[in-house]
């Protein structure tokens, strides 16, 4: 572990502080749960600051969303195994399962105050975000919001530039589709 | 042309689409925040614990390594300067057997030498 100076920390500080409410809602529309999306950010935090804070500031962000994609797809791929073994052990079919109307809905955990004060083209572009696939957000958010280029988003999701065209393509055209006169 | 234009639409539509979400962000409620900044100041304190502890890790260490060194420089030269005396202790010692065998070589040669003027 590098020893950081006080100039570093508060560099690392203001960057995490930019960075943390966008990541946050990265996960939070993936995981569709405020707590796992909360963990996912603090992990990524973390990692961060353990593994590369001594690299140069520039490649922080990347860094950061690399983790933080990876620390996404990691909790996809763990419920995706977990949902199997539950399939397997109830018995029940596993369309029935995905159909789950308790998972369809809206965290809980977000509490009603938060809910109520979100306006309609916000919770219209949760809703179709989160019937993306987890690539096709990652690609269009890294893209679209974070304004990174292709190489970048490449790098951060470690595959080809192509797939990441493939996905952001795919990802616009299904937004567009469902979203044209919501927004 | 026309392709330009579905790229500016395309545009447009990201734009939007990312109005939208930075007015998400502005939205998170106050708990959450708090949670952020939480998981942030964890992860930064975190680190400079880590970092103390790998110091004083460090230091501990070298202080350590530094002691037994030390230890056994000393002990050491300790049975070097032991081992010194006793070979001066040897060496006078052996020299005080020669000139015991000196000394009764020269009683020999005298009682020799008297033997022989006698005879």
């Amino acid at each position: 572990m590098v020893n950081l100076d006080t100039n570093q920390t508060q560099q690392l500080e203001e960057f995490l502080a930019n960075i943390e409410r966008k990541a946050y809602r990265m996960a939070e529309m993936s995981t569709r749960n405020r707590e796992d999306a909360l963990d996912i950010v603090q992990d990524a935090m973390m990692q961060l600051v353990k593994k590369y804070a001594h690299k140069p500031t520039e490649q922080w962000k990347p860094l950061f969303y690399r983790i933080l994609n990876n620390r996404i797809m990691d909790f996809h791929r763990r419920n995706t195994t977990q949902s199997r073994w539950r399939v397997w052990l109830s018995g029940i079919s596993e369309e029935d399962d995905l159909m789950d109307p308790i998972q369809q809905q809206p965290s809980e955990q977000l509490g009603p105050e938060s809910v109520s004060d979100i306006v309609d083209s916000v919770e219209n572009l949760n809703q179709v975000m989160q019937e993306l696939s987890p690539r096709q957000q990652q690609a269009f958010l890294l893209r679209a919001w974070e304004g990174m280029d292709v190489a970048e988003t490449a790098t951060i999701m470690q595959c080809s530039e192509g797939s990441v065209k493939t996905h952001y393509s795919r990802a616009i055209h299904y937004l567009r589709e469902q979203l044209q006169d919501k927004l | 042309m026309s392709n330009e234009k579905h790229n500016v639409t395309d545009q447009e539509f990201v734009d939007q689409i990312r109005k939208t979400l930075d007015d998400s962000v502005e939205r998170i409620d106050a708990d959450t925040r708090h949670k952020l900044i939480a998981a942030r100041q964890q992860a930064l304190v975190q680190h400079q614990n880590k970092t103390w502890f790998s110091a004083s890790w460090t230091k501990a260490t070298f202080a350590t390594a530094f002691s037994i060194v030390l230890a056994i420089v000393v002990v050491k030269t300790q049975l070097t300067e032991t081992l010194e005396l006793d070979e001066n202790e040897a060496i006078d010692l052996v020299v005080a057997t020669d000139t015991i065998d000196l000394f009764e070589d020269l009683e020999f040669y005298t009682w020799l030498a008297e033997h022989d003027a006698a005879t």
